[in-house]
């Protein structure tokens, strides 16, 4: 009986696995995360993705992933956490990966007191997982005086880091249903040019994209950890460099000196884009950015 | 100058005066109904104050259990000493066209378009809300442009405006409460 579990829990390692090609380097000493978003429903979509973030631990070994909002849909409960939280991504709570979570429309703001958040009690926060890389979760959904004065205080003070900002409503989008949120740009893009952000993770649209770089930033949003808008992305948008809307999507990440590594991966394991992103200072130096 | 010229400028500045009078007591009126308004708000919170004093403080835990007791707490506190509360204690008849005029602006052209179109797409299904009652917790929270946010007064932490269709809501986020409603604020 033991011997036919054992042959059974292979086989849908197996089947998970399938597909798994890793394109990023793993260099010594670099900093490794994953990121979801819309992630809280649940259900079997969430539960695809987490099952290969599980399965591409095991090659990539991130120590951290970063939630772009609507972490738990409808109710939030305490079964609502345990079943659209930590229920799905046990193995990764298991192993010690800790997410750090930004809010969504969906997301009531007491989830920042819930520690596996790792929020410190703030709707928005800083972290700095590693030396040289430092992050920003702001809360897109209520973006006040006093987040924007936070936010302006935080970028300067952060010196030469690479300066990782994310958040739930994407300021560059070619969804049909949401589109770019032009307010909430207005009143970001223009911190962000100033202190040189180098990347912006969003999600609220239910598909992928990794915008074209805008005023020298890279926009990804990255929206359909468990739930999908199929074809919601415009064709032919002039923001797309790339773009994935036939199935669900997470994304790992690896920043090793000025180059921050990507890849894309779908809800079967297959990589559906990957590229390079240079940080600004250094991309001034270097000659493109290298996607494909 | 001629005596012509004078009696004109005399009969300008006479004919202007009524108009900037009128000005000045509007932004006298302004000042008034929003000082009355964020005295109304730090009224609510100093009940609120007093209603928590023995209410567990929302901390940080692993067990979301917690999150919501405390938060059950709370609003079951706040509820009981605001019993008598009714729709326009904070948002009151004055403060409907003052607010109706500054957010006017923010509706208007093609950031005003994408503002009610925020709006309109965070907006939760058809609900019902009421001052003094939770914000249905199944229901999203609708986002509230920048922009918006930039023109309303300015809240102390633990308040918030939401807009939810064309309605402005006060909500207390760590209780869930609706504290009140301005309802039609939003121009259409």
């Amino acid at each position: 009986m033991r011997r036919l579990m054992l042959c059974l829990l292979l086989t849908g390692a197996a089947a998970v696995t399938h597909g798994q090609d890793l394109t990023l380097p793993r260099a010594d000493g670099s900093t490794r995360f994953a990121v979801i978003g819309d992630g809280g429903t649940g259900g079997s979509g969430q539960q695809r993705i987490a099952d290969q973030l599980a399965a591409y631990r095991v090659k990539f070994p991130f120590e951290f992933a970063i939630m772009l909002g609507d972490n738990l849909y409808g109710r939030e409960r305490p079964r609502d956490y345990e079943e659209k939280f930590e229920r799905p991504y046990k193995p990764l709570l298991d192993a010690g990966v800790k997410f750090y979570a930004s809010l969504g429309n969906h997301d009531d703001p007491p989830q920042r007191f819930y520690k596996l958040f790792n929020m410190g009690g703030q709707r928005y926060y800083t972290f700095r997982p590693s030396r040289g890389v430092r992050f920003f979760a702001l809360d897109s959904n209520y973006m006040d005086q006093d987040q924007l004065a936070w936010l302006e205080k935080e970028l300067a003070a952060s010196g030469s880091d690479w300066k990782i900002c994310f958040f739930h409503h994407p300021l560059y989008s070619s969804g049909e249903h949401h589109g770019s949120n032009i307010e909430l740009r207005e009143q970001l893009e223009p911190l962000f040019v100033k202190h040189a952000v180098d990347v912006v993770f969003t999600g609220h649209e239910h598909f992928y994209e990794r915008v074209k770089p805008q005023q020298g930033i890279q926009h990804f949003v990255a929206g359909s950890s468990a739930k999908l808008r199929r074809g919601d992305l415009k064709p032919n948008s002039e923001l797309t460099a790339k773009g994935f809307d036939q199935g669900y999507a997470f994304m790992i990440v690896e920043i090793a000196g000025d180059a921050m590594h990507f890849q894309t991966i779908d809800g079967e394991g297959k990589t559906v884009d990957s590229g390079v992103v240079m940080r600004r200072t250094a991309a001034a130096k270097e000659p493109a950015d290298r996607t494909g | 100058m001629t005596l012509s010229a004078v009696a004109v400028a005399i009969t300008v500045a006479w004919a202007a005066y009524p108009h900037a009078q009128a000005q000045e007591e509007k932004v006298n009126r302004d000042a008034r109904v929003l000082a009355d308004y964020q005295k109304r708000v730090e009224g609510y919170l100093a009940l609120q104050r007093q209603a928590l004093k023995d209410v567990p403080k929302l901390e940080q835990t692993d067990d979301p259990a917690k999150i919501q007791a405390a938060r059950d707490a709370r609003a079951a506190a706040v509820r009981k000493a605001r019993a008598g509360a009714a729709q326009g204690d904070i948002f009151t008849a004055e403060v409907r066209p003052l607010f109706r005029r500054i957010l006017s602006p923010e509706t208007k052209g093609a950031v005003g378009e994408d503002t009610k179109r925020t709006i309109k797409e965070d907006a939760p299904a058809r609900i019902s809300f009421k001052v003094n009652a939770s914000y249905p917790e199944d229901q999203p929270l609708p986002t509230v442009p920048p922009n918006v946010l930039a023109s309303l007064p300015r809240l102390p932490e633990g308040l918030e405006y939401r807009i939810v269709r064309r309605h402005l809501i006060l909500r207390d986020a760590e209780a869930n409460l609706i504290v009140d409603i301005l309802p039609n604020v939003m121009p259409q």
